[in-house]
């Protein structure tokens, strides 16, 4: 599948490629959100926050502050990252839902924040004139499809690594029981602050991304519902706690909206996007990986 | 930044900010309620909430009906929506897991937003009513007369709810099955349909806020305060009366003195600092039973 990917861009049209890379990117921030909600159980209803932070810091610094995105890309990610920690202190002390709702609360605020903030944010006219990734380069669209394929293909891994590493262990006790895992000698405050760090990074990460791929960002997109739902519903439908479950589910579910549902139903998104979120809850919980790896493990008996 | 901050001016705020603490109160009761008994925390509320807004709006506009009076309406239909949804959506995910019902809420809240977009389009809606233009005066300081109706029925029904709870059989039901499900379930409870019960008046507690909220402020589909009401549970103390009259009250004042130093357009941030700050120095919030 990765050759596939990596042969793309020889063979089929820009449009597409555009079309992809923002799969990618969402299929980014859902891999970065698996982490937290699907390994660790810590859901969060706002991760358009991370993401924002992550586009509007990259984007000011490379337009008011003319940095290279060499360096506004980490920078952007860092402070996704400060984000984080500073809303995990209070909230991981305490059990579920607090953090979920707090994010959704914090996704509202930091839009309402750049939509007025209009000395920093540019406002509700959004930042525009992000440069690309590198001058050589330049706006093509195949060569930064290859840009975010990459980051992408390190994102996975990352994951793979995290999922079978002591953490992922540590997470996934924390997913089943909680209690049991603080019992059992987890610290459970640290590894659910250090989950929602890495997720937070990864997902300012693809936020600084997408702001040098599109070059604009505005403040109703980049802190909108769509950025908090969407991971959601793609993890769910590829595989929560699985680590190919967010990808399969990013990639098929945007093909998907891009291909068929535009077409049909147009303006729809949204409400296709809850529905699939709805459906798969109700009757798929664990997503297509999650059914796939239960089939398997039933026929190797 | 102000200059010269009169005595009644300074209790105009005041006495502003008590009475939106006391719809800030209503609101947040019937998402405490839910919590308090099944310990779901539903994220549709403020979609809810919104529908209910919409029914009165539309009882207003096309029959003329009153707001205070569409309530009625409101919260019957908005109820009975909650309670299907409860029975076929929240109930079966809840036994399976109770970790997905958060995210079936949001999801479902998803959908509200966009059948109701797609339903009434998406332009802000209010209404205009007399009482809210005229203001009574006492000893020097003038109260919206709008809005203290709306204080005097949120209260009431809030109380009303409470003595229910209370007082009769089902009220001490629902109570029970708060307590401890399975001791309730033992006694002969049908959990269950104590569960569709409580979803119901939480909907339709949401309804009757939608009502008058539809009075004061613009609504559209994606307006519900699902968030405030949250902000204001986990202040008072989830699962706890008093707790939401208490911490509706207190937001209601802190964003009503906070306009005096911060521009209008960060009122929402005061809710989210607040919320912090209680989870760092008392997460079980006042009242709160944890």
């Amino acid at each position: 599948m990765a050759t596939i990917a990596f042969l793309l861009p020889f063979i089929t049209l820009e449009y597409h490629l555009y079309v992809l890379s923002t799969a990618f990117i969402i299929a980014g921030v859902s891999i970065a959100w698996n982490i937290m909600g699907g390994f660790c159980g810590q859901v969060s209803f706002g991760h358009a926050a991370f993401f924002g932070v992550g586009a509007y810091v990259s984007a000011i610094l490379s337009v008011d502050w003319n940095l290279p995105p060499i360096l506004t890309v980490p920078i952007g990610t860092v402070a996704a990252l400060i984000l984080a920690g500073a809303i995990g202190i209070p909230c991981f002390r305490l059990r579920g839902a607090y953090f979920a709702l707090a994010m959704l609360a914090i996704a509202e605020i930091l839009r309402l924040v750049c939509i007025n903030w209009v000395e920093v944010t540019h406002g509700p006219a959004g930042v525009y004139g992000i440069p690309p990734f590198s001058q050589v380069i330049g706006t093509s669209r195949r060569a930064n499809y290859f840009i975010v394929l990459i980051i992408l293909m390190v994102t996975v891994y990352i994951s793979y690594l995290i999922s079978k590493s002591r953490y992922g262990l540590a997470f996934r006790s924390i997913l089943n029981d909680e209690l049991s895992a603080e019992v059992s000698g987890v610290n459970t405050f640290k590894m659910k602050m250090l989950a929602c760090i890495i997720s937070a990074a990864l997902t300012g990460l693809f936020g600084a991304i997408y702001a040098h791929y599109m070059y604009y960002i505005d403040p109703q997109t980049v802190f909108g519902i769509k950025y908090s739902l969407l991971p959601i519903a793609t993890t769910l439908f590829g595989g929560i706690n699985t680590v190919a479950g967010p990808l399969l589910g990013a990639v098929s579910l945007i093909l998907l909206d891009e291909y068929v549902f535009r077409p049909i139903f147009p303006g729809l998104h949204e409400f296709i996007y809850g529905a699939v979120l709805l459906i798969v809850i109700l009757f798929m919980p664990n997503g297509i990986a999650g059914s796939l790896k239960s089939i398997w493990s039933i026929k190797r008996k | 930044m102000i200059n010269i901050i009169s005595l009644p001016f300074l209790l105009n705020i005041i006495l502003s900010g008590i009475l939106l603490g006391g719809l800030y109160a209503l609101i947040a009761f019937g998402l405490s309620l839910v919590f308090g008994v099944m310990g779901i925390i539903n994220i549709a509320h403020g979609e809810l909430l919104i529908m209910g807004s919409y029914i009165a709006y539309w009882l207003f506009r096309i029959l003329g009906i009153h707001p205070f009076l569409g309530l009625i309406v409101a919260a019957v239909s908005v109820g009975l929506i909650g309670l299907l949804m409860q029975r076929f959506l929240i109930q079966p995910v809840f036994e399976k897991n109770p970790f997905n019902t958060l995210i079936l809420c949001f999801g479902l809240s998803i959908i509200l937003q966009n059948v109701m977009l797609y339903a009434w389009g998406g332009w802000y809606r209010t209404l205009l009513l007399p009482e809210f233009s005229s203001s009574i005066w006492i000893g020097g300081v003038s109260i919206n007369m709008g809005w203290l109706l709306i204080f005097i029925f949120s209260l009431l029904i809030m109380f009303i709810v409470y003595l229910w709870l209370r007082k009769t059989t089902l009220g001490t039901a629902i109570r029970a099955a708060a307590q401890d499900r399975d001791a309730a379930s033992l006694m002969g409870i049908n959990v269950r349909l104590i569960y569709m019960l409580t979803f119901f008046i939480g909907a339709a507690l949401a309804a009757v806020c939608g009502s008058f909220y539809v009075c004061i402020y613009d609504v559209h589909p994606w307006a519900g305060p699902t968030v405030k009401a949250f902000i204001i549970t986990v202040i008072g103390g989830a699962g706890s009366f008093s707790g939401a009259l208490l911490g509706g009250v207190i937001l209601g004042l802190t964003e009503s003195l906070s306009t005096l130093i911060i521009p209008a357009a960060y009122k929402d941030v005061i809710g989210l600092l607040m919320f912090i700050i209680v989870l760092l120095i008392r997460p079980q919030g006042l009242f709160g039973r944890g």
